[in-house]
């Protein structure tokens, strides 16, 4: 396998925490089996927030569940490794007995799930949720110590510490996903997961939040594997972006040059399916055709039938995620990017020189709390 | 319609201005409150709040909200699945017809989820054949030419053999297409999307979002585009009408409405919403989430989030003032500043509403 050995760049962000090399999961067994990721390989860095961008169907979820070992039959990891760099060593995630997972779990890697906004206990407060997970993590802790931190994590995500009486229904949509993304961080994780975490929000609210997240990130310098459909979200938020596509990574950049300079024809029909704000009013296309039924992913390549460039390679033959040489952190795989092809002008884009605009943490104050000199060079680099 | 001052009325009139298709007068819509035993204190949700609205032959209206801002109440107002409070609905200029199947004839709505809009148990061949015989336009049993031809119009091709399909063979965005063919069958004037798009794949969105606007201009249909999504509204949309906690705060041509929103609130969603193409990160002026509707704000529903709110913001509610040609903002700022209106009008190009390639100056963001 060709896999994607990418270097640090110069800025010096941290190293690697998560390492997911040739991850295969399938959902059943036997040849009805339905391949949900393919042979993916992604690194998380420390500090860093990693966009996995893809639509209903291709894997993205799956993926978290997968690397957590939170799957449900019929779920199988069928092939490959995640390797976690912890606090306190190394741990290959897909071999640790399920002791190792449970203390790893919450407190070295937290999940903030899809639906989080449901996922609070209706019949309980949301100080007697947060106290739970110290309770259960922190067994030395007392019980006015516990409450002291939990009006503190509910400080850190901007709602005061009176609420932590209130039911989970006295606190608005965005409330509630604060307190969830507050519980996730009780226990100081180096990995926060988020599935689709503002997909339900209104845009007000869901920007708020980033910026939240992402002044969190700042001073607490954990990473975040962000997970989203909302390719244009992802390229204001995230760090490095991988997009996938029927179970497939099939383009992995930083977030500038994936958005100016797409290497593969699915990304760069997904960045057409983006309404811009600005400018004029062009017509766009979109992508033809539909996602691919993953019981019947199309031989090759899988998204040849819907790719405008396709030729008779992509049917017969499925490209492998290779580093492309010309630009150093980046991969992609399609065909047309391999030697012996050329790519067209709109795939050869020259990588962009300047980084757009990203959400930014609101509170200027956060680089003068930062304790980590390694952290601050990353954030002074975005 | 210049007789209500809030008439949002964006088209610039012609002189062989035909009446509005569809018509909304003062909507307002409020929903009794059950609290305890029974209805008590008579509380009420004020959901919809004199909203008025117009919807031409050939265009496509966007609503543009937040959840909870009356947009998707508003369209069934105007569908009369809902009886407004007060205020009234005008089709072709006369006062629409009460409900029923007459009206259902000129008036169709689309739902926003097409996974749960069409029946599982039946095949293409009945759920558009149905509308067909129901009204008329067809005799007995619908002929599968019809039907064909109706698949035909929403491009789901080839159309002999989506007859025969169920709707579990079919992906999301082809389900909406038969959702919005079901809709055509009746040959209606009037088309309600609700969210038409925001339960589809992205990469698929824009098909859909296309063929409204193919409609729009091959069949002449006046079509009302319900969003959150203010980037789509402004790819489909002629005009676009801002709603904030029941009430239309902005309305004005689509492009240069969102190339120089007036209205604060109009400004707050802009610059919250997801785009790669900025140059800097925008900041957000009134955080915050809107407000309970059972006891809305006095005045301005959004001073209490608004930056800018002066004393009269909290005590009388403002009424639309005329921003730019054919946009309006319900702010109160814009009361006395029509001068600094005008000369942001200046800049303008005088973009004709209609026009789907208006002659917008280079990519800005929005003045904050």
């Amino acid at each position: 396998m060709s896999s994607v050995e990418l270097d640090l760049p110069a800025q010096g962000r941290g190293d690697a925490v998560l390492e997911i090399s040739g991850l295969c999961v399938d959902y059943g067994f036997s040849e009805d089996a339905v391949h949900a990721v393919v042979d993916a390989t992604l690194t998380l860095r420390r500090g860093e927030v990693l966009g996995l961008a893809g639509e209903s169907g291709s894997g993205k979820s799956t993926l978290a569940y997968a690397l957590t070992r939170l799957l449900r039959t019929p779920g199988v990891i069928t092939e490959g490794e995640v390797v976690f760099h912890g606090k306190d060593g190394d741990y290959d995630l897909l071999a640790a007995d399920l002791d190792v997972m449970r203390r790893l779990r919450w407190s070295q890697i937290a999940v903030v799930f899809q639906s989080a906004m449901n996922a609070l206990n209706p019949v309980l407060t949301v100080g007697s949720q947060l106290t739970d997970v110290l309770k259960a993590h922190r067994p030395g802790m007392d019980r006015r110590a516990r409450k002291a931190r939990a009006g503190e994590l509910l400080n850190l995500v901007g709602i005061t510490a009176d609420r932590l009486g209130s039911y989970p229904h006295e606190l608005s949509g965005g409330m509630r996903q604060r307190v969830m993304i507050a519980m996730a961080l009780a226990l100081e994780p180096d990995v926060l997961i988020m599935d689709e975490p503002t997909t339900a929000l209104d845009v007000v609210t869901q920007r708020e939040i980033l910026e939240e997240l992402v002044g969190l990130r700042d001073r607490l310098g954990f990473a975040v594997l962000f997970i989203t459909h909302d390719l244009s979200l992802l390229i204001e938020l995230a760090d490095t972006i991988a997009v996938m596509y029927a179970g497939r990574v099939v383009e992995y950049a930083e977030a500038a040059s994936l958005f100016r300079a797409p290497r593969h024809p699915y990304t760069a029909g997904l960045l057409n399916s983006f309404p811009s704000l600005h400018g004029e009013r062009k017509a766009m296309i979109g992508i033809p055709g539909s996602p691919p039924d993953l019981r019947h992913v199309p031989s090759g390549c899988p998204f040849h039938v819907r790719c405008p460039h396709a030729m008779d390679i992509c049917e017969q033959e499925e490209p492998k995620l290779i580093e492309l040489a010309s630009s150093g952190r980046r991969a992609a795989a399609c065909w047309l990017q391999t030697e012996g092809h050329t790519a067209p002008e709109a795939l050869a884009l020259p990588e962009p020189t300047v980084l757009g605009a990203r959400i930014a943490s609101r509170t200027g104050a956060v680089a003068a709390e930062l304790e980590n000199p390694e952290i601050e060079a990353a954030g002074s680099a975005l | 319609m210049t007789d209500t001052t809030d008439s949002v009325d964006v088209q610039s009139p012609a002189p062989d201005a035909e009446p509005a298709a569809l018509e909304a007068r003062s909507l307002t819509k409020h929903f009794p409150v059950r609290r305890g035993w029974g209805l008590r204190g008579g509380a009420v949700v004020h959901a919809v709040e004199d909203v008025s609205l117009v919807l031409r032959r050939g265009t496509v209206t966007a609503v543009v909200g937040e959840s909870g801002s009356g947009k998707s109440t508003l369209a069934r107002m105007l569908a009369q699945l809902i009886k407004p409070t007060a205020g009234e609905v005008f089709l072709d200029g006369a006062p629409a017809p009460a409900g029923g199947r007459s009206y259902a004839k000129l008036v169709q709505l689309v739902l926003q989820d097409p996974f749960a809009s069409l029946n599982p148990i039946h095949g293409m061949r009945y759920i558009l054949g149905r509308p067909l015989k129901i009204h008329g336009t067809a005799e007995g049993r619908a002929s599968d030419e019809a039907i064909q031809d109706l698949l035909r119009r929403v491009a789901l091709t080839p159309a002999e053999q989506f007859i025969e399909k169920l709707p579990h063979e079919l992906s999301g965005g082809q389900r909406q297409r038969v959702a919005i063919a079901r809709a055509l069958a009746v040959q209606p004037r009037v088309l309600l999307a609700d969210e038409p798009v925001s339960m589809l794949d992205v990469s698929i969105r824009l098909g859909v979002l296309n063929l409204l606007a193919d409609l729009r201009d091959r069949e002449r249909l006046a079509i009302l585009y319900v969003t959150h999504d203010i980037a789509s509204a402004r790819y489909l949309a002629d005009s676009i009408a801002v709603m904030y906690a029941g009430r239309v705060v902005e309305a004005g041509p689509a492009v240069q409405l969102t190339d120089h929103p007036q209205h604060p609130y109009t400004q707050l969603l802009l610059s919250a919403a997801p785009d790669p193409d900025r140059a800097e990160a925008p900041s957000l002026a009134g955080a915050g989430s809107p407000p309970s509707l059972v006891n809305p704000p006095s005045g301005c529903r959004f001073h209490p989030r608004c930056p800018f709110a002066m004393a009269k913001c909290a005590e009388q509610n403002p009424p639309a003032f005329e921003v730019g040609p054919g946009q309006t903002s319900a702010c109160w700022l814009h009361e006395t500043s029509s001068t600094v209106s005008a000369t942001a009008v200046e800049e303008r190009t005088t973009s004709s509403a209609s026009s789907p390639s208006p002659t917008s100056s280079e990519p800005e963001t929005p003045a904050g």
